[in-house]
């Protein structure tokens, strides 16, 4: 969860202002977490590699700007939400109906519990394809609400900061990517089932 | 029949903003108990898929090195070379935009002192006219009325 500084608490804001002077260390720390973001988002992988390289530039740029209200983490969230969005504004939506994710296809080696039996693996892989399909049906910022809040863990104030949507917006993307992902679960399951 | 969870009640459960009325009917229902307990599930395995997947793609695409700061600077900086090709580029851009206006209205002007000559000249054409309808012979017919105004 996000920590709220007050002014009493100048040293956290310091160390935060001083994280962005070390590119390379901010690049190892952030890399993934920015990339995978992005990539949930524009469901191609090289995009997602070319924004979040802009984002680290912009973040370093400007980062005279950065006022440490907020974590480093965050305000590279945000950064990479604008690109994301300036660059799907380019885009037409015939693009989003093809890119499906196909680039982004976390179901193929990526299964947790590497020792679990392989029936459960399997039906592991059957839920996590589930999840990928409801995310292929949603729009980059409903997905990119989902990820922001079940990969990163965000809360939904941090995830209205970062995205700049109203608090209502990021709950009604959430609650209609919840619905669908419980729906999509809950009838594959009865399949396996009958 | 029994009413299970509402939709808008297994997202605020998963959300962590159940009231407690929900969370009563958790408590007393196997079937929504399972229900949440294989989405939260779902959502965890998908969180941890993602990760891993990010933590290996991250190393497989490459993502080119940013700059440390001196070279980053020096590299959005116009070089000391530059610069002059710069202002002489800038004002030529200024000459493009500005020209072009500035020959249009001396055109303009020329148009409007031909406009005022076009218009001395017909007024004297209308004046001749007039002058012509105002006599009670036409030109053409003066002869043949002197001939008459001679027989009588």
């Amino acid at each position: 969860m996000e920590q709220v500084l007050s002014i009493s608490q100048p040293v956290i804001r310091e160390d935060r202002i001083s994280e962005l002077e070390d590119i390379d260390g901010l690049v190892a720390r952030y890399r993934a977490k920015v990339l995978r973001t992005v990539a949930f988002s524009m469901g191609d992988l090289d995009d997602a590699a070319s924004i979040t390289q802009d984002c680290f530039l912009q973040a370093y740029v400007n980062r005279a700007q950065y006022r440490g209200d907020c974590s480093v983490s965050t305000w590279l969230l945000q950064i990479a939400y604008n690109l994301v969005r300036d660059r799907t504004k380019t885009r037409k939506s015939q693009f989003w109906r093809q890119a499906r994710l196909q680039a982004v296809d976390v179901t193929a080696a990526h299964l947790p519990s590497a020792a679990s039996s392989s029936e459960s693996q399997l039906l592991a892989r059957e839920r996590l394809e589930q999840v990928m399909t409801t995310l292929a049906d949603l729009s980059p910022s409903q997905r990119t609400v989902f990820v922001l809040r079940f990969v990163e863990e965000m809360e939904l104030t941090e995830i209205a900061a970062a995205t700049g949507m109203a608090l209502a917006t990021v709950k009604t993307h959430l609650y209609r990517a919840i619905d669908h992902v419980r729906t999509r679960v809950g009838d594959a399951k009865k399949e396996v089932s009958e | 029949m029994i009413a299970h969870l509402k939709p808008e009640q297994s997202s605020d459960l998963v959300l962590g903003s159940a009231d407690k009325e929900t969370l009563a009917h958790l408590a007393a229902c196997p079937q929504c108990q399972a229900e949440i307990e294989t989405l939260q599930q779902t959502l965890a395995e998908f969180r941890t898929a993602a990760i891993n997947w990010s933590a290996d793609a991250a190393q497989r695409v490459s993502l080119p090195k940013v700059l440390p700061g001196a070279q980053q600077k020096k590299l959005l900086a116009f070089p000391a070379w530059a610069r002059p090709a710069w202002a002489l580029t800038a004002a030529a851009v200024v000459l493009a935009v500005v020209l072009p206006f500035a020959i249009r209205r001396q055109q303009r002007r020329g148009a409007a002192s031909d406009a005022q000559a076009q218009i001395a000249r017909d007024n004297q054409l209308l004046a001749h006219i007039d002058s012509e309808i105002g006599e009670t012979t036409p030109t053409p017919m003066q002869p043949l009325q002197m001939t008459l105004q001679t027989a009588q």
